[in-house]
């Protein structure tokens, strides 16, 4: 790996308290972001540091564990969307044939589908809850992965390491843990934090629209939420925008191009 | 090739529906039972509501839609021109402006705009589409009171004739900026890291040896090369365009085909999201295959017609 860059560190001061959040939610916070109180619309103040929403919610809590339910989200999905694009590719690239036809020409098909259409369509026909939210936007983004995780195992598959290891008989399984996929994978680690980036932004848009889950917090949801107070409670609005904002701008900095 | 591609596309394209419409129908039985079930044939087997659901589409009939009482495919044409009229102008406005932008970020040698430009495009590429239409209407509606906050005409004119497109053309700005600004960035980025790539290539030394300015080499020599995989990511970024247009339509309370979806979700009104899906799935595709034309006409390396 290279030197880390200055607009890298800049990116991980910014995600920085996002993964505080992730880690020390409940310890920064105090109860639910949902115990309502009847100090509604307090203007930002040494108790309540971010204000309070009309059923006079901390924004406080809202944002802190909002940004760690986003951060999960994100998360989540660019494991489980790295775990079948690695999977795949290093099967279509090895094996090759009929095989790798199929799997490229449904690459496109996934490729080619709206994503956010897809995840708006399964919260509002399976339910709103963050799992099928992770399930179904991880399993709609593979494609990039897979493309690039293939091109690399079609070309590694004729290096004499390789070739070696199958002439002494090992398994396509041992050859795909042992000897790909520690090859492939700082490849495709470098556009992790972009995937993250979109994981959360996509569910933002979808919680914004009131598809979220009902459960738990989301930064989404605070921004449709303030709506109706945008003349009267500026607060409101901004801080969920402007933490959600900063952590996603963190993410691209990270895997910024020079 | 690439026609023989699209039509499988639009066949595996067109599968999703029939599972979906399945589920769509198992899910109205819970709210409507008696009066709905015989009426949209609901007491079929699952398999025969699909198939005659995926006959109906192929034939250009969406079924009718529950809320509106009127057929799906007449409530989406209603709504139709009123998105295209956000996405089509948002499409050529953020290509030309980003390519633009890319352009002097690679070839100025001033620091500020050599990396300003890239830093911005980052930033504006984090900030969600909807908090930005807020941030927009914030400055540009309610602190400076310049522009329309929500709507497409104003309701307490009824003008007509050239006032009523002057009045939709005053109402169509600040969304229209939100949905440009939502993809200016990746092209600005891209454009700039392809432009980069092909000034290290041996013919940009050539052309600067021979004589030529730096400016005149970058926009003669490396922007053909470089705008053509930013041609494609355009095109394959129609989908995240149909995600603007969606929050977009939201915030600014746009009568479009978003809008619409929203509208139709929170009234569980299946036949119609299934409608809609399948329109904006549609127009994606066609997107895309004038994207595939565009890139052929332009790269005369490609040849559909070849095999390899």
């Amino acid at each position: 790996m290279n030197k880390v860059s200055a607009t890298q560190w800049w990116g991980f001061l910014l995600i920085l308290p996002a993964l505080i959040s992730l880690f020390f939610a409940e310890t920064i916070t105090e109860g639910s972001f949902l115990n309502q109180s009847f100090e509604a619309f307090q203007q930002p103040s040494g108790l309540y540091w971010m204000g309070t929403d009309d059923l006079g919610r901390d924004l406080w809590t809202g944002v802190v564990q909002g940004l760690h339910n986003s951060l999960i989200i994100g998360l989540g999905v660019t494991i489980l969307a790295y775990s079948i694009g690695l999977t795949l590719g290093m099967i279509s690239g090895f094996f090759g044939g009929i095989l790798d036809l199929l799997l490229l020409k449904l690459s496109e098909v996934f490729v080619i589908l709206p994503r956010f259409l897809i995840v708006i369509l399964s919260a509002s026909l399976l339910g709103q809850g963050v799992l099928i939210l992770i399930l179904t936007l991880g399993f709609f983004s593979w494609t990039t992965i897979y493309r690039i995780v293939r091109s690399e195992v079609l070309s590694l598959r004729r290096r004499e390491y390789v070739l070696a290891a199958v002439a002494l008989g090992s398994s396509p399984e041992w050859i795909g843990r042992k000897h790909l996929f520690p090859a492939v994978l700082p490849l495709v680690l470098s556009i992790a934090p972009l995937s993250i980036c979109h994981a959360i932004l996509t569910e933002a848009g979808i919680s914004f629209l009131g598809l979220g889950d009902s459960e738990n917090v989301s930064i989404g949801y605070l921004i449709s939420n303030a709506n109706n107070f945008i003349f009267s409670s500026w607060w409101m609005f901004f801080f969920p925008g402007a933490s959600l904002t900063l952590t996603v701008m963190g993410f691209s900095l990270i895997s910024y191009q020079k | 090739m690439g026609i023989i591609l699209f039509i499988s596309f639009l066949l595996i394209q067109a599968a999703p529906g029939d599972p979906v419409a399945a589920l769509a129908g198992e899910y109205v039985t819970q709210e409507y039972r008696e009066r709905i079930i015989r009426h949209y044939g609901l007491d079929q087997s699952i398999w025969n509501q699909g198939l005659r659901y995926f006959q109906n589409v192929i034939q250009g009939d969406f079924g009718d839609s529950y809320y509106f009482k009127d057929s799906v495919s007449q409530v989406i044409i209603e709504r139709l021109p009123q998105t295209l009229l956000l996405v089509i102008p948002s499409v050529f406005f953020s290509s030309f402006l980003g390519i633009f932008l890319g352009l002097h970020a690679a070839k100025s040698n001033n620091t500020i705009i050599h990396s300003g430009i890239p830093l911005s495009a980052t930033l504006l590429n984090s900030i969600p589409t909807f908090w930005l239409a807020y941030l927009l209407i914030l400055i540009f509606s309610v602190k400076l009171n310049w522009l329309p906050i929500k709507g497409m005409v104003n309701p307490r004119l009824f003008s007509t004739g050239i006032d009523y497109y002057l009045d939709v053309a005053y109402h169509t700005i600040l969304p229209l900026c939100t949905m440009i600004f939502s993809q200016l960035a990746q092209i600005i980025l891209l454009t700039r890291v392809r432009l980069e790539e092909e000034i290290k290539k041996p013919y940009f030394r050539t052309a600067i040896s021979k004589g030529l300015s730096k400016n005149r080499a970058v926009t003669h020599h490396a922007l053909p090369n470089a705008v053509l995989p930013v041609i494609t990511v355009i095109g394959s970024r129609f989908g995240f365009l149909i995600t603007g247009a969606i929050l977009t339509e939201t915030v600014f309370a746009w009568p479009g085909l978003g809008r619409l979806m929203v509208l139709a979700i929170e009234v569980r009104d299946y036949p119609l999201v299934l409608g809609i899906i399948f329109i904006l799935s549609a127009i994606v595709m066609i997107l895309n295959l004038c994207t595939d034309i565009c890139y052929s006409v332009l790269d005369p390396r490609i040849d559909f017609n070849r095999n390899e």
